[in-house]
């Protein structure tokens, strides 16, 4: 049983994706309930899991309707959460508000002016993942506030905010680092007074690859490539997305991708010959 | 079939009665070699074209 507060499933915290399959552009939410019915997987979406108790678990619905759903074993993951810091000046003055919003992640260059589902722009999201006040201060990956989530954000009738957040997952995550690290460098050395590149998650894709059973011959993975993580429709009209750029799969070859990722990914970890070659 | 004896969700109106599944052939190139080794070169080459344009 797969519990999760996506509007549907396939939604991934980014609004969805289209695919191309057999000759179809397909909606994301079909893709993965194919999946997930091929492997008699059940689902409960728009649901905000309340409570956790030995053996049980207790959720909330869209309608604010209270249900329960024993296990034996389950694997939770929580929400994104900030950390609870304080921030002070010089002069001992409180500035975390002007530092952090108050979900706790760090204010960056995003347009952060509440506005309607309907008017969430690609532009609204962080390019430079600079503190607008402090220019020495710089988050990235889950540490940086997002504008909006990505999803569409739906609140039950008792008020309780039933939507994925947007997802910052490694290769984005990294992207930013990367881009990050490089101004500062520039930065101190003198090169240059702000910021030059740019690592908006409105600007670059992403590669997630889900394993679904991992032996090297009769393994399988679900590939899905984004671009963008944030969908454009100002740029990509139809899907919000480059198509070309766009797409998932399940099969052995997804498989061997998850292999070599992971081995190249630890091999950077090390820092052993040439790491920094491997992309992020 | 009598539908109690099918399991829950996969009875007609439930979850899994809507969703496209797989024929033999399709599972089948899942796991066939020669395909998925231009599989592994495609994926590959999508994530190199991802990796250019979001660096
Ligand atoms: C179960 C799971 C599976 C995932 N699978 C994938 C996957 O297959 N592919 C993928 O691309 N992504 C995956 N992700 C997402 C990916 O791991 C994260 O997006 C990525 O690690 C985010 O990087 P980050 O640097 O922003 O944060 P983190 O990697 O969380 O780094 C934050 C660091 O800050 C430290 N820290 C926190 N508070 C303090 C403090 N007060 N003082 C000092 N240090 C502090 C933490 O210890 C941590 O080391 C997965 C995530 C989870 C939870």
């Amino acid at each position: 049983m797969w519990i999760s507060n996506e509007q549907f499933l396939g939604d991934l915290g980014m609004g969805a994706m289209h695919l191309e399959q057999g000759g179809y552009t397909m909606h994301s939410k079909s893709f993965a309930e194919s999946i997930f019915a091929e492997r008699d997987i059940r689902w409960i979406v728009g649901a905000h899991v309340k409570q956790v108790e030995a053996g049980k678990v207790e959720y909330e619905l869209l309608d604010s309707t209270f249900h329960e759903q024993s296990f034996d074993f389950a694997m939770l993951i929580p929400p994104f959460a900030g950390q609870e810091m304080k921030a002070f000046d010089a002069s001992g003055e409180d500035i975390t508000s002007t530092i952090f919003a108050p979900s706790g992640y760090m204010k960056v260059d995003a347009d952060y002016t509440p506005k309607p589902y309907a008017e969430w722009s690609a532009d609204d999201w962080p390019k430079k993942l600079q503190n607008p006040t402090y220019s020495n201060m710089f988050a990235v990956g889950i540490a940086f506030a997002p504008p909006h989530q990505i999803s569409q954000p739906r609140k039950s009738p008792n008020d309780t905010l039933i939507t994925p957040a947007p997802p910052r997952t490694g290769m984005p995550s990294a992207t930013m680092a990367r881009a990050v690290a490089e101004n500062i460098v520039d930065m101190i050395n003198g090169v240059s007074d702000t910021p030059t590149r740019t690592a908006s998650m409105a600007q670059m894709g992403a590669a997630c690859i889900a394993s679904t059973g991992k032996d090297f011959f009769t393994g399988t993975a679900a590939a899905m490539t984004v671009y963008p993580v944030v969908p454009d429709y100002a740029k990509f009209p139809d899907t919000g997305r480059d198509q070309s750029l766009t797409s998932g799969e399940v099969g052995l070859g997804a498989q061997w991708i998850k292999h070599t990722l992971h081995h190249l990914f630890i091999y950077k970890a090390k820092l052993k010959p040439f790491w920094s070659v491997i992309p992020e | 079939m009598m539908q109690d004896q099918i399991p829950e969700n996969k009875r007609p109106y439930e979850q899994a009665y809507f969703p496209a599944k797989p024929n033999k052939f399709v599972l089948f190139m899942h796991t066939f070699l020669p395909w998925q080794i231009i599989r592994f070169a495609a994926l590959n080459l999508k994530i190199v074209r991802l990796l250019m344009k979001g660096h």
